[in-house]
């Protein structure tokens, strides 16, 4: 039997639960816990865990300055470009290029066996030969195409 | 009715019954359904190429704001929303004239929202803007995002409008006039920036919104969000504004070459990533009756959203309670261990301490007094696993049947009326009954501040489906406004105008009398009980003019299908149990029962006091309300327990403190309750749990229970424990465990295992799913219940059956009498315990508020609910405040024969003449300290209503106890809905698709 008495619990320790879930945790994931103590030693050993701590500390700054930098009319354009560059190689045929390749590797070493420069005459021939007319065809579709897109 | 809103507790028939044409292919479909929820039902199937939608949601049917569900119906574009399905209709939802109007509309649509969907807190994969942008795989938009000149909006203390994001779908709009129908929201189309606006302003604080999260919950983007979700839910959405604005201006900056599909996609791997970290748990709410139900988002222990859905009572609906009052769980003063009193203070000592004293206490105790001399009371907050338990503690280990629960204060009257009359105690049927009913009678009680979600149902049907609503109570509450009669019986005379009217019905040849002689016996005595209630005398006696007791009594007998809801205002009088069996009768010979939307329906108060009673927590009944005076009943669970039962009735709570006063009750365990603020004449109350020789109180708080006690133990809360809940509607319903107890708190059922095995039980419970599956093995009302049948979102309504069949209406068949007859029972009016005399010439009437529960024990501990509304009051008339020279604010001293209070007042026409309404929400003022013990004559509740006082002015002023920003300031504006038709009629409107500038341009891209 009692009187009433006003009484106030202690604050909840919300750390304390982690504490206790900390305790339980080496048992029930021993081995994950393992593997990530050799993990974390060799990432201390190559000082990636020192960059790192730096890193989260600061990682407010970090994305602050890089998204500043990044917003600049400058940064803006390299990453357009960059993605330009990427979707080039996705949209450019990959045959062509192969072929183009090839082209390259193949004029050069028949340039290289040439012991002297070819007459205007041999020049003119090979300009207008079949090949050549097709190889022109496709450079002035390019030129054109440029020149379209310039004007939109 | 032209424009009739659907049922929302009631699914749709998609039965076919006819048959259409989609894209070249015949598909079966039911006529008059919407064409829109047919393409839906189809894409669920995988057979249908997902319609694009935004504004649509079925739960609320169409409002026709967004435009993007275009279709071609018969050649033409229409709103697939609001196209009703004809046989033999013709539907595209594909081709060039419905792609681009779809485009055209989102077009529009993306005008109003900037898409940073990978640093947006509502990137969770159920964003409809998000999901519709891929759905319609938007490469680019053609017209530029505009800002709109308005602020968020921060004022409200749970969730915040960014005009910025708000695409002006009008969901928001629809579901608060519709849905919960506080009609605060609405849109302002005419102006050259629309915005949402709250009671035609543009601040949300002050205003008559009741945050019950409606809009949060249903606004399709971020516009309106809770606001602990903001820099929660994402993985960078708490970096520096500054930092986000930047990351979007470059995303803004990079996407016209690669366009929307590879930030989408990114946006969906961050979206993914969330689920790793925030959980999901189905819960059902912890505070009503009504059995909402819902998702609880959790990160770690920090509670980032609740999250309706589809829960068959609810659907998308919740309170301000369910929705934002959580605070309690990880409130920083929840107890974590046991406690020890220990002279003037109490301290914290280990579980075997506790369960050692306990153990060597309960011996002794019942060694030298008897088993008797324990009592033990159950909780209405927790589960019914645990009351259940609870109750074989007390019994089977024990040995006594003095177990109780907190429906004593509250719902045993309506019990004992259901009970005489129709056999069983709960709601002759389910919210979808409320909700078509012809005629909704409220009679002493308060749903839309009590039971909201409930109300929300009556609101809408009232407004939108031409149902009657009539209204008897004291007080002018929200209800009472809306109702097409209201009257104000003086206090304690229901019985007389329902015995009157019935009296009435029947001398009139109004009485379905079919009904009466083919379902229910006793109709000669009755009407001859009914003799001395003419119209006169209850006008006499009540105070209400006879010609609206007339007027209601031709209303009830015309109408198709009553349902009558009741509460405190009936149950919690001397002769509670009485006016329910009037009530009761009433609905008999109006032929109210055994058909669908009519019937009985007592409000029950708690989330589980329907189940805290149904599971045996009560001194005369096993679960199941078998009687513990039943040898074979009692033979039956003596045999699943191994053991010898007491064999009379034991106390209930009432009798338990006058048993303690006499000297002849030494133990007291209480779960889960509040006694000295719960119980009636609180000073009485205290005197008992002051001499009670071993008080044990077990909870999630330090209660003023608690500060009796000599052993105070740790209870985990609802989202910290598996079990069920049985809501007012008898529906049972999972809880799922969505984070750990705290500290070394237990669940309540975990408690009583570890303290009836101590004292020689042998029980072996591993989960609560093992205690119902043993409830359902001893209890025919619960036979098919498990837990297997009760996964995520299912529900039973009891009586369930062995192969799972369960009862949302009740009497389908019969009634569970032995001739399956009801029978009337005649009741003879006494006048209240306590009327007002020359020195207490004040009636006091009490009750809850919305946004507090109770007392206020686990709402206060909600940051925001204290911040709108910190303090109780009293509320007094106009004409009384004149009368007494007492102004808002002002404190009083309220005084009756058994204690005093003081409050401050808050003047009111709410009540009227000498009739004050004091507020619940106050533990260190409870209106309890003013309450008699007279109690009902049947059941023993408490008369909390039959209360007179007298005023007396203190020297303070005050200042108002209701704070300005409090809703109940703010001044609706009621319209038809969306009223979106005057955005139609706007000069720059115009179908999407019909004009040639529809026509987008979409950048062919490769998509990552």
């Amino acid at each position: 039997m009692a009187k009433p008495i006003a009484f106030k619990p202690v604050t909840v320790d919300f750390k304390a639960d982690f504490q206790r879930k900390l305790e339980r945790a080496p048992e029930e994931h021993a081995e994950a816990l393992l593997l990530l103590y050799d993990v974390l030693e060799a990432a201390h050993e190559k000082g990636l865990l020192d960059i790192l701590h730096g890193a989260i500390g600061a990682k407010d700054t970090i994305f602050n300055t890089l998204s500043k930098y990044a917003a600049t009319p400058e940064g803006i354009a390299g990453i357009r470009n960059l993605l330009t560059a990427a979707k080039i190689l996705t949209e450019l045929d990959p045959e062509v290029l192969d072929q183009l390749s090839k082209v390259m590797s193949g004029a050069t070493k028949e340039h290289q066996q040439e012991k002297k420069a070819p007459s205007l005459w041999q020049l003119a021939k090979r300009a207008t030969s079949e090949d050549s007319r097709r190889g022109l065809s496709f450079m002035t579709l390019v030129l054109s195409g440029l020149g379209r897109s310039l004007k939109e | 009715m032209a424009n009739m809103k659907k049922l929302l507790n009631t699914p749709v028939d998609h039965t076919p019954n006819t048959e259409l044409t989609i894209d070249g292919l015949k598909v079966p479909a039911h006529a008059g359904g919407l064409l829109i929820d047919l393409l839906n039902q189809r894409t669920a199937a995988h057979v249908q190429k997902p319609v694009p939608q935004v504004c649509y949601l079925e739960q609320m049917g169409p409002i026709q704001s967004c435009d993007t569900c275009m279709v071609k119906v018969n050649g033409e574009l229409v709103r697939a929303c609001a196209t009703k399905i004809v046989a033999g209709m013709n539907v595209e939802t594909a081709g060039e004239t419905v792609d681009i109007a779809q485009r055209e509309a989102f077009d529009r649509i993306l005008q109003n929202h900037m898409l940073y969907c990978t640093v947006c807190d509502n990137n969770n994969q159920n964003c409809t803007i998000h999901n519709t942008t891929a759905v319609l795989d938007v490469k680019h938009q053609s017209r530029e995002y505009k800002r709109k000149p308005y602020e968020k909006d921060m004022s409200n203390p749970f969730y915040r409008y960014d005009p910025d994001q708000c695409i002006l779908c009008g969901r928001c709009v629809e579901s608060c006039q519709n849905v919960q129908v506080n009609e605060t929201l609405s849109i302002d189309w005419e102006s050259d920036h629309p915005r949402v606006l709250w009671d035609g302003g543009m601040q949300i604080e002050g205003s008559s919104c009741v945050s019950c999260g409606h809009c949060v919950t249903v606004c399709p983007c971020n516009a309106l969000m809770e606001k602990s979700m903001l820099g929660e839910a994402g993985y960078m959405t708490d970096l520096p504004t500054a930092t986000l604005n930047n990351m979007i201006d470059v995303v803004k900056g990079v996407e016209p070459p690669i366009g929307y599909g590879p930030i989408l996609s990114l946006s969906e791997m961050e979206a993914e990533m969330r689920s790793e970290r925030t959980k999901r748990t189905k819960t059902v709410c912890t505070y009503c009756a009504v059995g909402c139900s819902f998702e609880v988002w959790t990160k770690e222990r920090h509670i980032l959203k609740i999250e309706p859905t589809h829960g068959p009572a609810n659907g998308i609906s919740t309170c301000v309670k369910g929705k934002f009052a959580w605070g309690h769980i990880n409130s920083d003063d929840r107890l974590t261990k046991p406690l020890l009193r220990d002279g003037e203070s109490f301290r914290e000592i280990e579980w075997d301490e506790a369960l050692d004293i306990i153990e060597h206490t309960f011996k002794r105790i019942k060694n030298e007094h008897g088993p008797d001399a324990l009592a033990f009371i159950a909780s209405s907050k927790c589960t019914n696993e645990e009351s259940y338990v609870m109750q074989k503690l007390a019994r089977a280990v024990i040995g006594t049947n003095n177990v109780d629960n907190c429906a004593r204060y509250c719902q045993n009257p309506a019990t004992m009326g259901l009970q005489r009359t129709v056999g069983y105690g709960g709601d002759s049927g389910s919210i979808s009954d409320i909700e078509k009913a012809g005629l909704v009678l409220i009679v002493g009680a308060n749903p839309a501040e009590n039971h909201p979600v409930l109300a929300t149902r009556v609101k809408r049907s009232h407004k939108h489906r031409g149902q009657r609503l009539i209204v008897a109570d004291l007080r002018k509450h929200e209800m009472a406004e809306r109702a097409d009669i209201f009257f104000r019986p003086n206090p304690s005379t229901d019985a007389v105008w329902m015995c009157a009217m019935a009296k009435y019905i029947i001398d009139s040849g109004l009485a379905k009398m079919d009904f009466v002689n083919k379902w229910v016996n006793n109709f000669d005595a009755y009407k001859k009980s009914l003799e001395p209630y003419t119209i006169e005398y209850a006008e006499k006696i009540t105070g209400v003019p006879a010609n609206t007791l007339t007027m209601v009594a031709h209303e009830i007998a015309a109408a198709d299908g009553v349902c009558i809801l009741f509460a405190m205002g009936v149950t919690q009088h001397c002769g509670g149990s009485d006016t329910a069996t009037s009530l009761s009768n009433l609905l008999l010979v109006t032929g109210n029962y055994m058909r669908p939307g009519a019937g009985a329906y007592p409000l029950r108060g708690h989330n589980n006091v329907q189940g805290a009673s149904d599971y045996g927590s009560m001194p005369n009944v096993f679960s199941g309300y078998q009687k513990v005076d039943d040898p074979d009943v009692r033979a039956k669970f003596e045999a699943d327990w191994g053991v010898s039962l007491p064999t009379s009735t034991g106390k209930d709570n009432h009798q338990m403190i006058d048993a303690i006063l006499a000297g002849t009750l030494k133990a007291l365990y209480i779960k889960g309750e509040d006694t000295i603020t719960s119980d009636s004449n609180a000073n009485f109350v205290g005197s008992a749990l002051e001499k009670v020789e071993f008080l044990i109180v077990q909870d999630i708080n330090f209660s003023e229970t608690a500060r009796y006690a000599d052993l105070v133990l740790p209870a985990a809360a609802s989202l910290e424990k598996d079990g069920t809940f049985t809501s007012t509607e008898r529906r049972i319903q999972r809880i799922y465990k969505a984070m750990e107890p705290l500290g070394e708190a237990k669940a309540d059922w975990e408690i009583i295992q570890l303290i009836a095995n101590r004292m020689g039980g042998n029980w072996t419970y591993t989960h609560p799913s093992e205690i119902m599956d043993e409830v359902a093995r001893l209890t025919p009302l619960f036979a098919g219940v498990s837990y297997h049948r009760l996964e995520g979102f299912n529900t039973l309504q009891w009586p369930v059956h062995a192969d799972g069949t369960d009862s949302p209406l009740l009497f389908t068949e019969k009634f569970p009498f032995p001739d399956g007859k009801a029978k009337f029972h005649p009741v003879d009016y006494i006048p209240p315990s306590e009327e007002t005399s020359s020195i207490y010439d004040l009636h006091l009437n009490n009750g809850r508020l919305l946004e507090h529960f109770e007392q206020g024990s686990m709402t206060l501990r909600t940051a925001g609910i204290k911040e709108i509304t910190p303090n109780s009051w009293i509320e007094v008339s106009p004409e009384l405040a004149t009368e007494r020279g007492v102004t808002t604010g002002r404190y009083v001293q309220v005084t009756s024969p058994h204690g005093k209070a003081r409050v401050q007042v808050l003047v009111s026409d709410r009540v009227q003449g000498k009739q004050l309404y004091m507020t619940l929400n106050s533990v260190h003022e409870p209106v309890n300290r003013l309450t008699s013990s007279f109690t009902d004559r049947d059941t023993h509740t408490p008369a909390f209503k039959e209360t007179a006082v007298n005023m007396t002015l203190l020297p303070e002023q005050g200042d108002n106890p209701l704070p300005r920003r409090n809703f109940r300031y703010g001044k609706r504006t009621p319209q038809s809905g969306l009223e979106i038709e005057r955005k139609w009629a706007r000069a720059d409107y115009h179908l999407p698709g019909t004009a040639p500038a529809d026509k987008l341009v979409q950048i062919t891209s490769t998509t990552v």
